[in-house]
């Protein structure tokens, strides 16, 4: 262990010696990583005056006290048991911090504060802290009052960790501190980032301890304050947002605040559940009514989180809110017709089958109407096509039955996307839909097999982005099992000729882009067509398929103790690499890393680097001035070299070595 | 691949797609953050190539015959891939369904020798998986794999001109049988240990209440619902069927 070459002496002397060191050190940075040493060291083997030295030095100095509260908030975590043996012995400590005037050692006793409670194993011995939760919200608000907001965010985020793992510590003052958040929350000239740690505190307290939150006065406001988080959006000028490009990989409603505010109220009404729901509900009406188009935007979000938070409170609603967002559908503003069809995919999906089946006459019509005009925004229009997709669901039962009365408008709309000009990802989202509508429909769609396959086929031909001929590739698989053989064949083999080249792919060779996302699932649906007559071209599709199955993730070990010199230690590596069958799975590099005087920037980096793992984890023996990476690797090749991949990284130091750094400092 | 991070976001992900290399920042003690990078593309491509498999398994059944040992060989180590539950997931899926497709094949030629070789491994690594299978969704998609491994056993001797079900004739020796059902009814009890663990947690719960988090408790029940109904119902009249002795 850490100190096993020293001897219980020795062992005594470096303690010694850490703790003057600790408590002389005048930089906060290099004070904190001693700090760490003495902690990883009280973790290894009794250290009986430790508490009582560190304890001591709080009434020495401003810097000694603050040094003092980093060790107390460190031990926790390395030395959990020591830590609650004696918390009852400490609390003095931790309410004499919390009591103090100056500001940051409030703070550091809170962070203190809050490391002990999550190292403490039960509610009984959590019990005579409690008191120490109104110190907690008065530093709170001395920090806030005092403008110093990043302090205020580090005590609230402290609390969300407390109320995370111990959140029997709020139990006697739950309504002063929920109140409290609230009024954090909702206080228009705090940071975002300030108000938005204090609606996390307030969701994490519901969802840690909803019966006693409902509880609470005040709790209903939580609705309100998350509305207004939807509802603030500091850059009024939405042209650019308008005049985006839509894609279906990134979420175009994405700013931080209508997010926040999204989120929490779906955690909060899941937490609560349908006691929260009459007050979500109330707000709507009026919000949908609004002139201000973020209010009717939070009202769709609205409906979406109170659909998949509260599924069964809502149902009996689901008449009204359906109203709210076919009215949405054709709102003037296009980020509330967005929001709008987001909320119409979320029901679409929450109440898949019965939502279709009472909303199919109001809602695609309201789709196929923005799909299909070209002068809509192109993310509301993708958008809207990609919504058809969660609509016209396959999986749903019967959905022949409400997506079938629509079928030419539906059809007619989505033709629209493909016209010249319309940009590749809402040509991708249109083919989406008409997979889905041909896979519901089945035979019916034969009529319009010929009206969308030459389309379709010349995409495939023609379109010079991989991920648009990728998505027409499974379009055609899917229409021509959903039309039958009769139909389909000769479309088929045709298209399978032009792929085979692609297809066939030597066992271990590079596949063509795009194989695993398009090329083999798009085959996989065209032999669900041909059935038998696929047959003949197994042979190409499969060897492929098998040869990855069969790839090695083999994890392999490497070790790593620096001890010769940088650049031999690399191409040491190098070359064990390069013969990997040469080598057992343990390869040991070694080098003298700190015995090397120079000034070169990629030393210094390793430096730093090796700087930066300092407390890492101090469970291993290791010879001193040495250090070890222990790795786990896999194999990948990789033309004619052996990449690395790590698995998992373990570190191991001599803390002594720190010592050596620092005072080489 | 580490690096040191400046820094940044933790618990963010960064894909590369030309690399395949995806990395994340974790905060270590000390307050360092480091930056670790695996390359993912091979897990992920292992994952694509079963559900595709599968895919061709569910469209062609026994036109596959030739492919269908070679295509175990490689599935059946995948069922227990330690590096990923979502592989685990579709290799578990694939090797109920070739095993579907091989007795099918069985069935067309009126000989079961076809099967017979794959079934003890079949049965034997998917009920290996399912005992020491840590996650929910894996378990359920096992269990699943094995079910319809004895769907299919139970259904191989196919259907008189009346349309009544033939002893099966591919089948467990009595043994196997026994360790099948042994280990299903481990797994069934194990199953019904964490469901009541789950209940007494929330009974003692100060911070839920019966009636208003009720259906939390409902979700979190719901998939030791769905993998003894899976388990127990499917199996227990197949078992008692198809084994000869």
């Amino acid at each position: 262990m850490l100190y096993r070459p020293h001897g219980s002496q020795g062992r005594a002397a470096t303690r010694t010696g850490l703790l003057q060191l600790l408590f002389a050190e005048t930089m906060p940075v290099v004070a904190n990583r001693i700090a760490h040493c003495v902690a990883q060291s009280a973790a290894a083997e009794p250290w009986s005056d430790l508490l009582q030295t560190v304890c001591g030095a709080i009434g020495t100095g401003a810097e000694q006290a603050r040094t003092a509260l980093f060790v107390l908030e460190q031990l926790p975590d390395y030395a959990p048991k020591l830590m609650a043996s004696n918390a009852s012995n400490l609390l003095p400590v931790y309410s004499g911090a919390l009591a103090s005037a100056e500001l940051n050692f409030r703070i550091s006793g809170l962070k203190a504060t809050a490391a002990v409670l999550m190292a403490l194993p039960s509610d009984k011995e959590r019990a005579p802290f409690m008191p120490l939760v109104q110190p907690a919200l008065a530093a709170l608000a001395a920090a806030l009052q005092s403008g110093h907001e990043v302090e205020a965010q580090e005590v609230m985020t402290s609390l969300v960790s407390v109320a995370q793992h111990a959140v029997d510590f709020f139990r006697a003052d739950l309504p002063q501190v929920v109140d409290a958040m609230l009024q954090v929350a909702n206080e228009d000239s705090l940071e975002f980032e300030t108000k938005e740690r204090a609606l996390e505190l307030l969701v994490t307290l519901c969802q840690q301890s909803p019966a006693r939150v409902r509880r609470c006065p005040n709790v209903l406001s939580i609705v309100t304050v998350c509305f207004a988080f939807m509802c603030r959006l500091e850059d009024q000028d939405d042209g650019e947002w308008v005049g985006g490009e839509y894609s279906s990989d990134e979420y175009c409603d994405d700013e931080e605040e209508y997010m926040a505010g999204d989120e929490a109220l779906e955690h909060t009404i899941e937490a609560l559940g349908k006691g929260l729901l009459p007050t979500v509900l109330a707000l709507i009406p009026a919000h949908v009514q609004d002139p201000d188009w973020r209010r009717r935007r939070a009202a769709h979000s609205a409906i979406a989180a109170a659909a998949s938070a509260a599924t069964k409170a809502l149902k009996p609603q689901l008449g009204e809110c359906s109203r709210a967002l076919v009215a949405g559908l054709s709102d003037a503003h296009p980020r509330v017709r967005f929001s709008a069809t987001t909320a119409v995919a979320t029901l679409c999906e929450v109440y898949s089958g019965e939502f279709q089946k009472a909303s199919h006459a109001q809602v695609l019509p309201a789709l196929g109407a923005i799909v299909g005009d070209g002068s809509q925004c192109q993310r509301t229009r993708g958008h809207a096509a990609a919504c058809v997709i969660n609509f016209c669901n396959p999986e749903v039962d019967d959905a022949s039955e409400f997506v079938e009365p629509h079928l030419d408008t539906l059809l007619g709309a989505l033709c629209n996307c493909f016209a010249p000009g319309s940009p590749s990802s809402v040509q991708e989202e249109a083919l989406g839909a008409v997979t889905c509508v041909a896979q519901v429909t089945e035979t019916d769609f034969t009529r319009f097999y010929s009206v969308f396959m030459p389309g379709i086929l010349g995409i495939l031909g023609t379109a010079p982005q991989a991920r648009l001929r990728g998505k027409a590739l499974q379009c055609v698989g899917i229409i021509g099992g959903a039309v039958g053989l009769e139909v389909f064949k000769d479309d088929a083999v045709q298209i399978l000729q032009t792929l085979m080249p692609a297809m066939t792919v030597a066992p271990g060779a590079a596949l063509p882009e795009g194989y695993f996302e398009y090329l083999a699932p798009a085959c996989a649906q065209i032999a669900k067509a041909l059935k038998e007559h696929f047959v003949t071209f197994l042979p190409t599709v499969l060897p492929p398929l098998l040869h990855t199955l069969g790839v090695e993730v083999q994890s392999r070990t490497l070790v790593f103790l620096i001890r010769f010199g940088w650049l031999l230690a690399l191409t040491f590596l190098s070359l064990c690499l390069l013969f990997k069958k040469a080598v057992n799975d343990y390869v040991i590099v070694c080098f003298n890393f700190f015995r090397v005087n120079c000034r070169w920037q990629p030393i210094q980096n390793c430096r730093k680097f090796l700087s930066q793992c300092i407390a890492c984890d101090g469970n291993q023996v290791l010879v001193p001035f040495s250090f070890s990476l222990k790795y786990q690797v896999s194999n990948k090749e990789k033309r004619t070299h052996i990449s690395i991949q790590s698995m998992k990284l373990t570190f191991f130091f001599e803390s002594s070595l720190w010592c050596s750094r620092w005072n080489a400092a | 691949m580490t690096e040191v991070a400046g820094r940044e976001e933790t618990g963010s992900v960064v894909h590369d797609e030309e690399t395949g290399l995806q990395s994340t920042i974790v905060e270590v003690r000390g307050g360092s953050q480091i930056r670790f990078t695996m390359n993912t593309t091979k897990v992920l491509e292992k994952q694509l190539a079963c559900q595709t498999l599968f895919e061709y398994v569910d469209a062609l059944g026994p036109h596959l015959a030739a492919f269908i040992g070679p295509a175990l060989e490689k599935v059946l180590p995948l069922v227990i891939f330690k590096y990923s539950e979502q592989v685990r997931n579709s290799a578990s899926f694939a090797c109920g369904k070739l095993f579907s497709a091989a007795v099918e094949v069985c069935k067309a030629n009126a000989n079961n020798q076809f099967a017979m070789p794959f079934l003890w491994p079949c049965a034997d690594t998917l009920v290996k998986g399912l005992k020491g299978e840590q996650h929910a969704e894996p378990r359920s998609c096992m269990a699943e794999g094995l079910k319809d491994l004895l769907q299919a056993c139970f259904e191989s001797g196919g259907k008189s001109a009346t349309g009544v079900l033939q002893a099966s004739t591919v089948a467990f020796t009595g043994e196997q049988a026994e360790a099948v059902a042994t280990a299903l009814v481990e797994v069934a009890q194990a199953s019904i240990e964490r469901r009541g663990k789950k209940m007494a947690a929330f009974e003692a719960s100060d911070e839920l209440e019966g009636d208003q988090d009720a259906e939390r408790l409902e979700e979190e029940l719901e998939e030791e619902v769905r993998l003894r109904s899976m388990e127990v119902r499917p199996w227990c009249v197949p078992l008692l069927s198809i084994h000869k002795s």
